[in-house]
C-alpha cells in the first residue's frame, strides 16, 4: 500500500518541518494572517491611536505648560485617555490573541501528532509493505509489531523508521552546512599558523608568554 | 466660547441645589480651602435647616478661622443659630476603634484585626467610615467637608472603592474559614472573631452606602479652590480628572486670593502679579468654562477671621466680587 507509505511519511515530514521552524514563529505568522483577515478593524484602530496618541504626545511636549495651560492640559488630556483607550484594545487584542493561540494550538497539535497517532491506530493491522522474504534472516519478525501481518512492516514501525530517517538526514544537512561554512569563513580569515615556542622557553617554572600576564 | 455658554460665576447653584448632602472643598495646602468652606458652610446656614461644618485636615484651622475651639464633637459655633462645627482626625479615630475592640476582643479579635489591617489604607478607611456612621446618625441637611491638601482628599475618596474590594474579598475568606477558626477557638475556649467578622461586615455596609452616596451628583459635590497660578492649576486639573475617575461631581472652581491693584498704583510686584493672575485665570476660563463655575475671590488686606469677617466675606460666594474702579 505505498499510499499509506507515503501518507504516513509526509505526515512525519510536516511534524518534523514544524518543529524545525518553531511553533511560536508560526503561531506568530498566522495570527499576523489571521488578524489581518479577521479582525481588520481592531487592528487599524489599534495602530491609528498610537499614532494619534504618539502624535498628541509629541504635541504636548512642545507645548508649555507655563505658557498655555489651557491647551497643555487639554492635550494632556486628550493623551491620556488616548492611551487609556489603547490600553483596552490592547486587552483586547491580546484577549484574542490567546484565543487564538490555543486553537491554532490544538487544531496543530491535531494536524500531526494527533493524525499519526490515529492513522497509526487505524492502520494497525494492515502492513505497509512486505519485506522480501529472508532479507533480514530471523531479525524480521519485530518489523511486523504490533499487530501486522507476520513478514511486513507495521504502520508504528515505518513511522518510527521514517522519523529516524528524516532526523539524520536533517542532522546530515546541517553538518555539511557547517563544514562549508567553516571552509569558507576559513578561507576569508586564515587559521592561525601555531608558531613554534623554544622548547626552553616553556622550561624551568617560566610561563609561557601567553601565561605571564596572568600570573603577573 | 460664546458669553451666553459661560455658567455664573457663583456658588449660588450650589445653595439651590437642595438635595445636596456632602460637599467636599479641597485643593492645595494655603489657597483657602478652609475660608471658602466656612463661608460655603456660613451661606448655607442662611437657606438650609442645619449645617455641619467638618475639618478632616490633621492642621485644624476651622478652630482658627472661627476663632473658637473645636472638638471632635459636633458644637454650635457662636453666632449662628443653626451651624456647627466639629475637627476630626481619622487616623486618630482609627486609633481609638482599635483600642476599643482590643479591650473586648482577646487575643484572637487581635489577630483578625491584624490581618484585616494588613490591607493598604485600611486603617483611614475605616476611620472614616467610623466618622461617616458617625455623622450619619445625625441629622443635619447638608454637611461640608474642609478636606485636607489634595492628594489626602483622594487618597480619602478612593478608599471606599478599595476597602470595598478588600472587605469583600475578607469576608469571603471569612465564609469559608470561620467555621474552621469557631472550630479552634472553642477549643481554646475563645469566641470572638465571629463578633470580629460581624464588624467587618457592617463595616463594609457603612462604606458601600458611603460609596453610592459619593457617586451620585444629586448627593455629593466637591468644589475645587486653587489661586491663580501655575502649580496650583495643575493640581486642581489634576484633581478634576481624578474625581472624574472616580466618579464623584464637580462643576466649581473657587479662584482665591487674586489682587486687583488700582490702576493708578505704582507697587510693582503688585502689577506684576496681577497680571500673572490675570493669564492664568484666563486659562482657567478658556479650559473649564462650560462645565464649570468659576468662582473669583480677592486677597484682602485682613486676615478673614471670626464669624462676622466670615459673614461678610462669604457674601463674595453669592454676588460676585467687583474690583474697585
Amino acid at each position: 500500500m505505498p499510499s499509506l507509505a507515503l501518507t504516513i511519511f509526509l505526515l512525519v515530514l510536516l511534524t518534523q518541518v514544524i518543529s524545525w521552524i518553531g511553533q511560536s514563529v508560526l503561531e506568530e505568522y498566522a495570527f499576523n494572517i489571521y488578524a489581518l483577515l479577521l479582525l481588520p478593524t481592531l487592528a487599524r484602530r489599534q495602530a491609528t491611536l498610537r499614532k494619534e496618541v504618539f502624535a498628541d504626545k509629541q504635541d504636548l511636549l512642545r507645548t508649555s505648560a507655563q505658557d498655555e495651560f489651557a491647551k497643555w492640559a487639554k492635550l494632556r488630556r486628550k493623551v491620556d485617555k488616548g492611551l487609556a483607550d489603547l490600553e483596552k484594545l490592547n486587552g483586547e487584542l491580546s484577549g484574542a490573541k490567546s484565543a487564538f493561540s490555543l486553537r491554532f494550538k490544538t487544531s496543530l497539535f491535531i494536524l500531526t501528532s494527533g493524525a499519526q497517532w490515529l492513522l497509526v491506530w487505524w492502520y494497525r493491522k494492515s502492513p505497509v509493505f512486505y519485506l522480501p522474504p529472508g532479507w533480514l534472516g530471523p531479525l524480521g519478525w519485530w518489523l511486523s509489531l504490533p499487530f501486522a501481518p507476520a513478514g511486513s512492516v507495521s504502520c508504528g514501525m515505518w513511522q518510527f523508521a521514517c522519523r529516524r530517517v528524516i532526523k539524520l538526514c536533517s542532522a546530515l544537512v546541517r553538518e555539511i552546512f557547517a563544514a562549508v561554512l567553516a571552509r569558507t569563513a576559513g578561507m576569508a580569515m586564515p587559521t592561525p599558523v601555531p608558531v613554534a615556542v623554544p622548547e626552553a622557553a616553556g622550561e624551568k617554572g617560566k610561563a609561557p608568554p601567553w601565561q605571564e600576564k596572568k600570573t603577573q | 466660547m460664546a458669553d451666553d455658554e459661560l455658567l455664573p460665576p457663583t456658588l449660588q447653584n450650589v445653595l439651590d441645589q437642595k438635595t445636596l448632602k456632602w460637599i467636599f472643598c479641597g485643593g492645595k495646602g494655603g489657597v483657602g480651602k478652609t475660608t471658602t468652606s466656612c463661608s460655603l458652610a456660613i451661606q448655607l446656614a442662611s437657606c438650609r435647616e442645619s449645617v455641619l461644618l467638618i475639618s478632616t485636615d490633621p492642621a485644624h484651622n476651622l478652630s482658627d478661622a472661627f476663632g473658637q475651639k473645636f472638638s471632635k464633637d459636633a458644637t454650635k459655633v457662636n453666632g449662628f443659630d443653626n451651624l456647627y462645627a466639629m475637627e476630626i482626625d481619622p487616623t486618630s479615630s482609627m486609633q481609638e476603634m482599635i483600642e476599643q475592640s482590643d479591650q473586648n476582643g482577646g487575643a484572637m479579635g487581635g489577630m483578625m484585626q491584624d490581618l484585616a489591617f494588613a490591607i493598604p489604607g485600611v486603617d483611614e478607611a475605616m476611620g472614616f467610615a467610623e466618622i461617616m456612621k458617625h455623622v450619619k446618625s445625625m441629622t443635619y441637611s447638608v454637611i461640608v467637608f474642609d478636606t485636607a491638601p489634595t492628594g489626602h482628599t483622594l487618597r480619602f475618596l478612593s478608599f471606599p472603592s478599595v476597602l470595598e474590594k478588600a472587605l469583600g474579598k475578607l469576608s469571603s475568606l471569612s465564609g469559608r474559614f470561620g467555621p474552621m477558626l469557631q472550630q479552634m477557638s472553642g477549643m481554646f475556649g475563645m469566641g470572638q472573631q465571629e463578633d470580629m467578622f460581624a464588624r467587618l461586615e457592617e463595616m463594609r455596609g457603612t462604606i458601600t452606602e458611603v460609596n453610592t452616596q459619593f457617586k451620585d451628583p444629586e448627593l455629593t459635590t466637591f468644589i475645587c479652590v486653587c489661586i491663580s497660578e501655575f502649580l496650583s492649576l495643575y493640581e486642581t486639573e489634576r484633581l478634576v480628572q481624578e474625581l472624574s475617575a472616580y466618579e464623584i461631581d464637580t462643576h466649581n472652581i473657587v479662584v482665591n486670593q487674586l489682587l486687583f491693584p488700582a490702576s493708578t498704583s505704582t507697587c510693582e510686584q503688585c502689577n506684576v502679579r496681577h497680571a500673572m493672575q490675570q493669564k492664568y485665570l484666563r486659562e482657567a476660563h478658556e479650559l473649564y468654562d462650560g462645565m464649570f463655575h468659576i468662582v473669583t475671590l480677592p486677597l484682602l488686606t485682613e486676615e478673614v477671621r471670626g464669624p462676622e469677617k466670615l459673614r461678610q466675606f462669604s457674601r463674595m460666594l453669592v454676588t460676585p466680587y467687583e474690583p474697585p474702579k
